[in-house]
């Protein structure tokens, strides 16, 4: 099984299942002659032929396209999931422990991460690199960033 | 004339309002997720308690700005600062990749002015002549003119025809989500209200272009420095000049077309200027391998349009984007009303705004080269500590275009898709394209089949809308004969 | 540096206290958030904005406009419902409120708030190009009537579209009606002829009626426009059509007696204000203040005629 073969495949069931979402979308009086559903459904279509033919593509040509990069090992793989587990820990702790501790966790977490270190001086400039970026949104541009519990212990 | 123009330079604070606009709107622009229109709108109550002259110019300024601003993370780490900054990603991150960083910025600079002056001379001298432009634009016209901006996916899509056609549908597909813009029906929203009003493109930028080359960095830890290079902006030498004048013209007159259209707006100038330069230029091949003419054109293009944007603005009081929306409340909330009228009992606004925006275009360079040295020794420090900020910082500003963790989440989500994209060798451009174009294009198709009573000629009757149409099958004709031609040399 | 920013902070705050106490001294809190879910410079944002210095002075509190962009107003609407009900904080309506909360399902609906007072109301028009073949409503009428008609509105599922919509219906003609991403894109198709007449608020097309761009077919309320006395509502012109935009203010559920008397008390005299007078006449709107009981009926009158609209016309089940 080749790669082109499996991203046809892949898109393939998209195609699918997003024109199964389609149909759901409700009628509606207000509705022109090509309906909300109208543009979906040949998008659907169209994907699900361009499917087809890059899977008979697969299928005849000699594909030379086997892996050249070395991010793509399973173990690149996992490392990909752990760099995506430290920005969805992000997600969930940000609004539970306020944006400065989360950050500099984040900051800490990937530093460590990326490099296999951690000292005092990670540690620094995490710290240091949350609170910049707190007063660059926050205080400077005025945005709202999540504020965690802090606010009520005041 | 001269000696008002003068007048107003010395005796309103006009000059540090531009300068202060203009070094706001570089930082709102340089911070991935916060648009020029998010940095003019946190900016706009500041400006309610001054004069109505500085603080237009101030608004204006911030615009030019931020569509600089975008480059600066587009070149340095691959993340566009703003949606009109997707162009500048290939060729300007490629340049960066071979240590060409300064070059790379003070080319973006340096067109960003060009294209910031030849706007603003359009708008002084023809905007009343390019309004009527924006007049004649009616859906069927804005619906060609996003068929227009899709057909060159076609081009864009160097390795495999098919794979970029596939990325531009599930383009398309994503722009669907959210609010139906017929009938008001909720689309593939899953009854989330986050995603009421659709999926912005900058998200799918980030996501795919940043979040996807930390993903695809990580799999190589270490903590060795990112190669350091030169920490100075370097301008281009006349050689260079030479080189670049034919994109920047490009670029130019792209912006200035796409700028007096509503709805148009920088990011379709960028990639439109962005796909002519290299169909106009001696070194093709150069084009996605670093060519300085690919960072030169879209910037050109899309400093221009923050120029040219105002011309519908200020002459008919319709905003062409979600930036000179925001400048159009700053002029209502000083009593002044944009439209006919405005040139007439308000000339002295009017000119000062001109005099302001010219400021701030040489503003631009004077503050975008003195954050030139800081920004490259940033991207200077060792690799770990790089990533690290990289993802904070994108964390920090996808957040604020709703102030929502929602959209970290889906920036993330489509990391992963840009990750898995490049695994199947699919390019990003095309899905990026769709992603902004398809809501134009759906929403005029349908609007204009209304208007037609269903019937389809009026595509063709419709003079504008014809002839953009045509353009489009040129230029497709045009890439899949180019297409066709590379398999078969392939072979042979 | 923070060390000495805290207490200048709090001297701060305490003039402002100082201030705001010897001022009236009845309002129960000193800062008072307005939430809009209109980003700056939108139309609520500009509306609150002119009206917060003269509010302000009037009440003695401080008033904070906070935009809450996002969800067409859900995020706003949950932030709001969730505050203590101390009237402390507000929520600006416009009808917007009411069809984002049937159109999608937010967290905190217009019936998870309570209506305070109704403000303004900002009058929707019937208008086309001034250099248009039609001359009167008859005229757009009779062409529509013979299956010809063009008309805009503003927004999908919007207030503009309910009334294009039920203009139809009660005049018995076929038009086709198209909808836009705003007054300002609809603006432009009604100028280049493409639409025989679009709906809108005065506000947003001030600018061409001032140039005489455009001209005024009807006005879709009770009674004619003090500035434009010459054109006649859509009632008089024998069409049982009339709708009012409102403009005004909710506030989480369970706010107090006293609370609500303060705003009841402070509007009347804000709309009377003569230097607010003249602002708010130039910009197009209405006073249109209606005492907390009658708002709350208001509202949900104007929700359950929505919701029907809406479910007539199958958007929503």
């Amino acid at each position: 099984m080749n790669r082109d073969f499996a991203l046809g495949s892949l898109m393939l069931m998209v195609a699918g299942s997003y024109y199964a979402a389609a149909t759901l979308i409700p009628e509606s009086q207000l509705a022109d002659a090509v309906g909300p559903q109208g543009l979906p459904r040949s998008y659907a279509v169209v994907l699900a032929l361009l499917s087809l033919v890059l899977i008979g593509q697969s299928r005849w040509r000699v594909h030379k396209d086997e892996d050249t990069e070395s991010s793509h090992s399973s173990r690149a793989l996992w490392r990909v999931g752990g760099m995506l587990l430290i920005g969805v820990l992000y997600i969930v702790a940000a609004p539970w422990i306020g944006y400065i501790p989360a950050l500099a966790a984040l900051i800490m977490v990937t530093t460590y991460y990326q490099g296999g270190l951690i000292n005092r001086r990670v540690a620094l400039v995490s710290v240091s690199g949350a609170v910049f970026f707190w007063l660059l949104f926050v205080v400077l541009l005025g945005i709202p960033q999540p504020a965690g519990f802090w606010p009520s212990l005041f | 004339m001269f000696s008002t123009l003068f007048e107003l330079l010395f005796t309103t604070p006009i000059v540090p309002a531009a300068f202060g606009g203009v070094a706001w709107g570089i930082l709102g622009g340089a911070l991935p997720g916060i648009s020029p229109s998010i940095t003019m709108a946190l900016l706009l109550p500041f400006t309610y308690g001054m004069d109505p002259t500085p603080a237009l110019v101030m608004l204006a300024s911030t615009y030019v700005g931020a569509e600089y601003g975008g480059s600066i993370p587009a070149i340095l780490i691959r993340t566009p600062g703003t949606n009109a900054a997707a162009a500048t990603v290939v060729d300007g991150y490629a340049m960066k990749l071979q240590g060409k960083a300064g070059e790379a910025l003070g080319i973006s600079l340096y067109s960003g002015f060009i294209g910031g002056l030849f706007g603003l001379i359009v708008l002084v001298l023809l905007t009343e002549r390019l309004s009527s432009v924006a007049l004649a634009f009616t859906p069927a016209a804005y619906a060609a003119l996003g068929v227009l901006g899709l057909s060159i996916i076609a081009s864009l899509s160097r390795e495999s025809l098919v794979k970029g056609l596939m990325a531009g549908v599930l383009g398309l597909m994503i722009s669907t989500i959210g609010t139906d813009p017929v009938t008001g029906l909720n689309r593939f929203t899953f009854d989330s209200p986050e995603l009421l009003s659709g999926i912005p493109p900058i998200l799918v930028m980030v996501g795919l272009y940043a979040i996807s080359e930390l993903f695809v960095q990580s799999g190589e830890p270490g903590w060795e420095h990112v190669p350091r290079e030169k920490a100075r902006i370097k301008f281009p030498n006349p050689a260079m000049w030479k080189r670049l004048a034919i994109p920047q013209l490009i670029g130019s007159v792209i912006g200035t077309i796409e700028g007096v259209m509503p709805g148009g707006g920088g990011t379709v100038s960028s990639f439109l200027a962005y796909n002519e330069a290299r169909r106009w230029s001696k070194h093709k091949e150069e084009f996605g391998h670093g060519s300085p003419e690919g960072v030169a054109a879209p910037e050109a293009a899309n400093n221009t349009v923050a120029c040219t944007a105002l011309i519908p603005m200020l002459s008919l009081g319709i905003p062409s984007s979600n930036s000179s929306a925001v400048l159009l409340g700053g002029f209502l909330i000083h009593g002044l009303v944009p439209g006919p009228l405005l040139f007439v009992q308000h000339s002295e606004v009017i000119n000062g705004l001109y005099t302001g925006l010219f400021t701030a275009n040489v503003a631009m360079v004077i503050v975008g080269y003195l954050m030139m040295t800081p920004c490259l020794w940033l991207v200077s420090r060792p690799k770990p500590f790089l990533m690290a900020f990289i993802y904070a910082l994108v964390a920090s500003g996808v957040y604020a275009i709703e102030n929502s963790l929602f959209h970290v989440g889906v920036a993330l989500g489509f990391g992963v898709l840009g990750y898995a994209m490049r695994y199947f060798k699919m390019p990003f451009l095309p899905m990026v394209l769709g992603v902004v174009l398809g809501f134009m294009v759906e929403s005029n198709y349908r609007r204009a089949l209304v208007l037609s009573g269903g019937d389809r000629m009026t595509f063709l009757q419709d003079r504008i809308s014809a002839g953009l149409l045509i353009v489009a099958v040129i230029f497709l004709t045009g890439s899949l004969v180019r297409h066709a031609m590379d398999h078969r040399h392939a072979r042979s | 540096m923070s060390r000495l920013r805290i207490p200048l902070l709090a001297l701060g705050l305490c003039v402002a206290l100082a201030a705001a106490s010897s001022a009236q001294g009845k309002y129960p809190k000193n800062v008072v958030m307005l939430v809009t879910h209109s980003s700056p410079g939108g139309g609520s944002d500009v509306f609150l904005r002119e009206l917060s210095p003269y509010l302000a002075r009037l009440m003695g509190v401080n008033l904070v406009i906070d935009n809450m962009q996002g969800g067409s107003g859900a995020r706003a609407m949950a932030a709001v419902a969730k505050a203590k009900p101390d009237g402390g904080s507000f929520y600006a309506t416009t009808p917007t409120f009411i069809y984002t909360s049937l159109l999608s399902r937010p967290a905190a609906s217009y019936k998870d708030l309570e209506p305070l007072v109704n403000m303004f109301f900002d009058p929707e028009v019937l208008y086309t190009a001034a250099d248009s073949r039609f001359k009167t409503l008859k005229d757009v009428l009779d062409a529509a009537r013979q299956g010809k008609g063009k008309w805009g509105a503003a927004n999908p599922a919007s207030l503009e579209r309910q009334v294009m919509e039920r203009l139809k219906q009660k005049a018995g003609v076929t038009p086709v009606i198209a909808t836009f991403e705003g007054g300002g894109d609809m603006l432009i198709n009604v100028l280049n002829h493409t639409l025989d007449m679009g709906v809108g608020e005065l506000q947003e097309i001030s600018a061409q009626l001032d140039a005489r761009k455009l001209r005024l077919l009807g006005v879709v309320g009770e009674a004619r426009l003090p500035q434009f006395p010459d054109v006649r509502t859509v009632k008089e012109q024998g069409i049982d059509l009339s709708v009012r935009k409102f403009r005004g203010l909710a506030g989480p559920k369970g706010t107090s007696r006293e609370v609500i008397a303060a705003w009841e008390a402070a509007v009347p005299k804000l709309l009377a204000d003569p230097k607010y007078k003249a602002l708010y006449t130039k910009n197009g709107l209405q006073p249109g203040f209606i005492p907390h009981a009658e708002y709350v009926k208001f509202m949900s009158e104007f929700g359950s005629q929505t919701e029907a609209f809406l479910k007539e016309s199958g958007v929503i089940r």
